[in-house]
Order: structure tokens, then sequence, then C-alpha cells
């Protein structure tokens, strides 16, 4: 991170990119990356309209769940 | 909006690697199995140090006959022989069985809409598949399953876990993925024919009510009397209710800041709810009655069912996966760390009888049903199609996902018995025995625990008393259901590595919390899909019920459902015989003839491809599995055992009424004996239903098997081929030829590389 010396900082970047990881897969669970990973469909699907924003997404899929229940097991 | 590029019949295809405008769309098959499987001295001397340190840990559970055995022993043999069979019998099914080509674009990519179809990262699936297929069952059948020593469960989880369930999780994964994600019951229709498909559906449908029900029972059972964990449980509906309006109107999405702030709360919670308890009012308005507490989970699961998903399901979904995945870690590292010293005996007393209080019936075939989760769980058949497999990148990850997520499930369970087995044998039994066996107080348990002549066992009140206090509660007597004795066995192991005696109280309410959340996820979640699937089966006659905005249908069908498992729990709450030892029997039996509906299926599917000299694969868990689940049945509806029989209980309760007797054995009343009489009828009912529906489907599957064996092969019902434009690696670890092609993949840009991209919407 700044203000860092040479030897720290790759001790710290190697932390960061470890945290990184563990934080995106902790995300991808969840399920939380959803809208980063619409708005990376939205683009590879290379539709004119405009993505939708944030709140108007997982407004959209929230009522998409609705319908589309996931079960859960024991 | 969907977006499907199926490729015209006959087009054209490049001969190696897929679209020629982009790097292959997978590694060569000869180059990838050179790269994992040529033997090198390295690998050769890591196969052998893994093997051996398997074999020793299996000859110290099994064989050492010192006083103790230390729980690591079990950590090792249950995790060398979990990569034993991923490499070499998954490894061989892959080849040989399920025979994957990553040539072919699975589901994912070819019906890829951005919602349920969305590829994901094969480790982050795992994840999410294991979220969804682990819960509270692989933590309570173990837990009582341990009444027979810890070597049979053991051996079971192991060996069911390699052989059949996590073979049933691949292949019905596999096999779904190559029919676009359908779900078991489109599956079975479609291979099976009318008669065995209903039989399937309405099996699944029975069954899945069942199964909520006995939850629903482990989970009253744990918070009877509990006013600690009636309010730590009961403060996660207000939680989620304030986790589902930030993400609905604060700050929709930010879904991992919310979930910790939940699990901040939630720690809150079960700290506040010691707080609570101690008070005078507290103790007053949350020590509820089992009956009272059985209704507030009807009601609960009716509202959560019918509300929209946003306010209540969803949030709490994301804290208990948040608590799911943080738990089995925060487990296996306190056994690791305090690897505590197991002094029960390896084969107890009770695996030679049918009388044990945590339930009853001979070893086989009851044990290999009460543990269903962990070794073979059909519910998991209903995750496998339907859910994972629309989000699979690669057809070769399906051994990964499948395969090894049902490996850490299998894990999960193996902790659990270790929890278990490490608290005094005569606390088990104290705990587990059934009210009517101990009158409730430390005296009475102590006087059972004593009589059942079990070696080296001897409790005193007490030791109970004094159990009971150190985890803040009023009484650990005959807390059956499982979730209490895991929850005693688990603060016993996480107080030696975190906080002291002083914390045992935390620990265990904090497994009473987590077990309550997984339990209840699952039972508004299953009341959901359930209610999803009736609406399905009624569309077919009654076309208004397809309309998914038709209020009046979803709560007229979401209250059938709950008609169906609450009423079955209330007659486990209310039963003299104790409810969790008489009902949990069933829920194994319905689980694992579930699990036999999703082999004769794959049985079906595979003999079709024409893979008749590896059939053996399947049908070694499905002939074990039907041998299990029917003799299991068949003692549930014949045995003349009035302990095991249901009907013959059923009998017996019947001439004593009719005889005028008013208390017979552990019933002391007309009203008790009249409860027994009805209990057991819906008990052995449902047993002849559930296993009548499932021997139909393994008949009718049987029948297309040797057809399709003898060469009347039907028309295949898989997807098309459509050409992969994409490409990803398949195991946990990349391949060097693998990570070579990923990182080509990764150099163009995002409209090339995604599954979605090129230029189709």
């Amino acid at each position: 991170m700044a203000g860092a010396t040479q030897e720290p900082v790759t001790g710290w970047a190697r932390l960061g990119t470890w945290w990184r990881g563990v934080v995106g897969f902790g995300n991808g669970v969840l399920g939380a990356d959803r809208y980063e990973r619409y708005l990376q469909y939205h683009r590879a699907t290379g539709s004119e309209q405009a993505p939708m924003s944030e709140r108007e997404f997982w407004r959209d899929y929230q009522d998409w769940q609705d319908a589309h229940p996931e079960g859960r097991c024991c | 909006m969907s977006t499907t590029h199926r490729q015209p019949a006959g087009a054209s295809q490049p001969a190696e690697g897929g679209p020629a405008d982009l790097p292959p769309n997978r590694v060569d098959p000869e180059v990838l199995d050179r790269e994992q499987t040529r033997w090198t001295p390295l690998r050769i001397a890591l196969w052998v140090g893994i093997a051996l340190l398997g074999g020793v840990a299996w000859v110290m559970i099994a064989f050492a006959r010192g006083e103790s055995v230390n729980a690591i022993w079990f950590v090792f043999a249950a995790v060398c022989s979990y990569f034993i069979a991923y490499r070499f019998y998954a490894k061989f099914i892959e080849v040989k069985l399920a025979r994957p080509d990553d040539r072919r674009a699975t589901p994912a990519e070819y019906h890829a809409n951005g919602k349920d179809f969305l590829p994901t990262d094969r480790r982050v699936l795992y994840g999410h598949h294991f979220a969804a297929i682990a819960g509270a069952g692989p933590l309570v059948g173990p837990v009582l399953a341990a009444q027979m020593g810890y070597l049979p469960g053991t051996i079971w989880i192991i060996v069911g876990v390699i052989l059949a369930g996590a073979v049933q999780d691949y292949l019905v994964l596999f096999f779904s993925m190559r029919r676009g994600g359908r779900s078991l019951g489109q599956m079975a229709r479609e291979e099976l024919g009318v008669v065995g498909g209903y039989a399937a559906i309405v099996a699944t449908l029975a069954i899945m009510v069942i199964i909520v029900a006995i939850l629903a029972l482990v989970v009253v059972n744990s918070l009877g009397e509990s006013p600690w964990g009636v309010f730590s449980v009961g403060m996660t509906i207000p939680i989620a209710l304030f986790m589902g309006v930030y993400l609905r109107y604060l700050r929709p999405g930010k879904v991992m800041e919310i979930s910790v702030i939940g699990f901040v709360l939630l720690m809150a919670a079960i700290v506040g709810g010691g707080w609570v308890a101690d008070t005078e009012l507290g103790a007053q308005l949350f020590t509820l009655d089992r009956v009272t507490l059985a209704w507030c989970v009807i009601g609960y699961g009716f509202v959560a069912a019918v509300l929209p998903v946003w306010l209540l399901l969803s949030p709490r979904d994301y804290l208990s996966t948040f608590m799911k995945v943080g738990t089995i870690v925060l487990l296996a590292a306190a056994i690791v760390v305090v690897r505590p010293e197991i002094t029960v005996p390896a084969v107890s007393e009770f695996a030679s009888r049918t009388d044990g209080p945590a339930f009853t019936g001979s070893l086989f075939p009851f044990l290999f049903v009460t543990i269903a989760c962990g070794a073979l769980s059909g519910f998991h058949a209903l995750i496998a199609s339907g859910t994972t497999p629309k989000m699979i990148e690669k057809e070769r990850q399906a051994r990964f996902i499948g395969y090894g997520g049902m490996l850490m499930e299998s894990f999960v369970a193996i902790m659990a018995l270790v929890a278990a087995v490490s608290i005094d044998r005569g606390i088990y039994f104290a705990m587990n025995a059934s009210p009517a066996a101990t009158m409730g107080t430390v005296e009475g348990a102590a006087a059972f625990v004593n009589s059942l002549g079990l070696s080296g066992v001897h409790v005193t009140p007490e030791l109970l008393q004094g159990t009971a206090d150190a985890v803040g509660e009023e009484s650990i007597v005959s807390r059956t259901g499982g979730a209490p004795t895991l929850a005693v066995g688990l603060s016993h192991i996480m107080h030696q590595w975190f906080g002291g005696p002083s914390m045992m109280s935390f620990w265990y309410h904090f497994a009473i919390m987590f077990e309550a959340l997984f339990i209840l996820t699952a039972v508004d979640a299953g009341t959901r899909v359930a209610r999803f699937m009736l609406t399905d089966t009624l569309g077919n006659f009654f076309p208004r019920f397809r309309d998914v905005n038709w209020r009046a249908g979803a709560w007229l069908t979401t209250a059938i459902m709950v008609a169906g498992w609450g009423s079955i729990l209330i007659l486990g709450v209310t039963d003299p015989l104790g409810g969790i030892n008489t009902f949990f029997p069933l829920f194994g039996i319905a689980n694992q003839l579930l699990a036999a509906i999703a082999l004769a299926v794959c049985l079906a599917i595979a003999a079709n491809l024409g893979r008749a000299r590896y059939l053996w694969i399947i049908l070694i868990p499905l002939a074990f599995d039907v041998v299990v689940t029917v003799t299991g049945s068949w003692h549930k509806i014949f045995s003349a055992d009035p302990k095991v029989g249901y009907w013959a209980s059923h009998t017996a309760f019947k001439d004593a009424l009719a005889q005028g007797k008013t208390s017979f054995g552990t019933a002391k009343s007309v009203e008790a004996m009249e409860a027994v009489v009805r209990n057991t009828f819906v008990q052995g009912t449902l047993s002849i239903l559930f296993v009548v529906l499932t021997i139909i489907v393994v008949v009718v599957a049987a029948v297309h098997t040797v057809k399709a064996v003898r060469g009347k092969r039907r028309a295949t019902h898989e997807d098309p081929f459509v050409e992969s434009r994409f490409y990803a690696p398949s195991g946990l670890v990349a391949t060097p030829s693998e990570k070579a092609l990923a990182r080509q993949w990764e150099a163009l840009p995002l409209e090339q590389r995604t599954p979605t991209g090129g230029g189709h919407h």
C-alpha cells in the first residue's frame, strides 16, 4: 500500500491479492456480484439498450426470484 | 430475454477445437489426460503417502483397542479416502460413464439469460452448490447414529459417499446439464414415461413434505423450554426483515455488507439471549412449550412462503449461507486444533439390539437410513438437477462440483459424528432418550441411563444438571432430535479452543442458532419449492394454477403444503412415544427413497446411452439403497415388534383401548393412547405410500434399462449439440495446458470470451 517500503509492499500486495480472492469468492457464493455479472452479460450480448441501474437490476432480480424458487437442502 | 444460439443441424464445425475465429474451446483430451494422470515419481510418492496415512488412520479407528482414540484420525481417514475416491473412482466414472465433452456448450452458455442460466466460476459454484445441498441433515443424522458406536457410522458415511452419495450427485448433475438443466421430475417423465414420471413427481412432493416436517420437529425440540434459544432464533426474523428492507430500499446490491451486519446482529442476539433468559420477564415470555413452538413454526412457514422473497426469504438465505461456510470452516479448524479424545466404544451394545433410545431398530437397515445426508441423500438430486446445472461453465467441471461437493458434505457429517462421540456417553443417552423414558427429570434420566447396563457408563443427576448449567439451559434431559446433542458436543470442543468453560453456554447457543437457521431456511424454501411443484402439477388439470400472479392460487397451494408438513409436525411434538425416535426413520427412509428414484432415472439414462458395461457404477448404490429402504419400510410396516413396526404398535394400542385400559406402555392416558393409534396410522400409511411409489419408479426404470441393454434404445432427450464458444479449466487447480489456454481466452475482449459473447443476442 502507499507509503510502505519495497520489502513489505510485496508482502502486503500478496496479502491484498489473497484477501481480494477470498472476498471475491465470498461475494460469488453469496450472489453479491450479480449486478457486475449482469453488466458483463449485457455488454457481451451486445444489446443496444442501456443496462439497468444497480437499483433497477436488483428490484427486477428480486421480483424474478419470486416466481423462480430455489431449493435448499436438509 | 433469453439468448440462444443453437447451431443449425449439419452446420460445418471446425475439425479442431471449436469456432475458427476463437482459441480452442477445450484442451486436447490426450494432453489433459497425460497431465492429469501420468505417473511421475513425485505423484507416486504423494499418492502412496496419502494411501498410507489413510490406511493408518483407518487402522487406528477400527482396530485400536486402547482407552481412547484421537479425533484427528477420523479427519485423516475421511480426507485421505475422499482424495483417493475423487482421483481414482470419480475419474473412472467420468471417463467410462459420463464422458464429458468440453466442445459441447453447457446450458449456462446456450441458454444464458443473466439470471438462473449464468456461467459461474467453478470454485464459486462449488461453494454455492455446497451451501445449497448441505444444511442440518448431515449434522443431525450422525449424532443419532452415534448410539451404535462411532465405527458403523464412520464406515457408512465414508464408504457410502464414495460409492453412493457422490455418484448420485455427480450423475444427476451431469445428466441434467446435458438436458438444459431440467429437474428430476421432468427427467423422470421424459425417461420413464407417464406412469413412472407421475409416480416420481408424487413421491418427490410427499417426501419433501415429510422431510420439512421432521426438520421442523428437530428445531422445535431444540427450542422447547429454552428461553435463550427461542429469543435468539426468534431474533433472526427481525434481523432478516431489516436486511430485506436494507437491500430493497437503502442500499440495493450491497449483499456482502448487509450479510456482515446481519452476522454481527446475530451474534448480538445470541449474547443478548443469555441476558434476556436471565430476567424473570424474559424467561416467562420466551419459555414456550413444544406445541406452541410448533404452531409458531407452522405460522412462520406459511407467512415466509407467501411474502415476497426479498423481504424474508432471500435475506435469510444470505445469512444462512454466510453462517454455513463460516461454521464448517470453524468446526474443522477446532477439531484439528483441539483434537478431542474419543472414549466411547467403536461398536456399542446397541449395534446388536433394536431398542436404542435415540432411534429404534437394528443396525441393518436402520443405521443406513438414520444417516442419510452425508452418505446418500436423495434431496440433493433436486439441487443437482434444476439449479446447479444451469450455472456450470464446462462439462468437465461436473466431477469437481457434483462429486467433490458431496465429499464436503460427507466431511461435515464426520465432524458432527466426532462432536457427538466426544461427549460422555451417559450424557448422550440422557439427552436422546424420550421423555417417556426419563420422566424429563435428572433423577429419572440418571436412573434410566444407568439401568441400560452400558459398560463404563454411570451418570449422576448432578452431572446432568451441571452440564445443563454449563450450557445455560434449564435442563438437558430428553432434548431429542440430535441438534442439542451436537450443540453440547460443539461447545465441549470449542470452549477448549476459545474462551474456556465460561464460553460453553455461548457456543451451545451458537450451535443451536445455526442449526435452526439452516433448518428454517430449508423449511421456507422447501415450502415454496413444493408449492410451485404443486401448482405445476395442478396446472396440468386446472390451467389457472399456472398463473403465478394468481394470489388465491398461491395462498391455497401454500396452505396445502404447510398443512401437510404442519400436521405431521404436530403429531411429532405430541407423540407419547417420544416423537423423533419414531419419526426420524421415516425421514431417512423418505430421503433414501428419493435417492433410489434419482439413481433409477440415472440408470435408465445411462443404459440408453449404451454404457451397459459400466451400469454397475449405478447398480451398486441403487441395489444397496433399494434393499436398505425396502427392508426398512418392511420392518416399519410388517414388524411384529411394537417398538419397530408402526402397524404392530398401532394394533397393540388399539387392542389395549378396546380392552378398556387407561394406560399402556409409555402412554399414560387414554388420550395419549389414542394419539399413538393416530400417529402410527399416519406413519404406517406414509411408509406404504413411499415404498410403493418408489418401487413403481424403480421397476419402470429397470424395464427401460433391460430394453435398452437388449438394443431397443429410445430417442435421446439430451439437448442438441451446440459448439462451445468459451473455455474454463475443469478441476480446483488448473493444469499447465489448461492455464495456458485460459490465458489465451483472457487476452480476448470481453465480448468475445464470455459465453454469451460473439454477437449473439
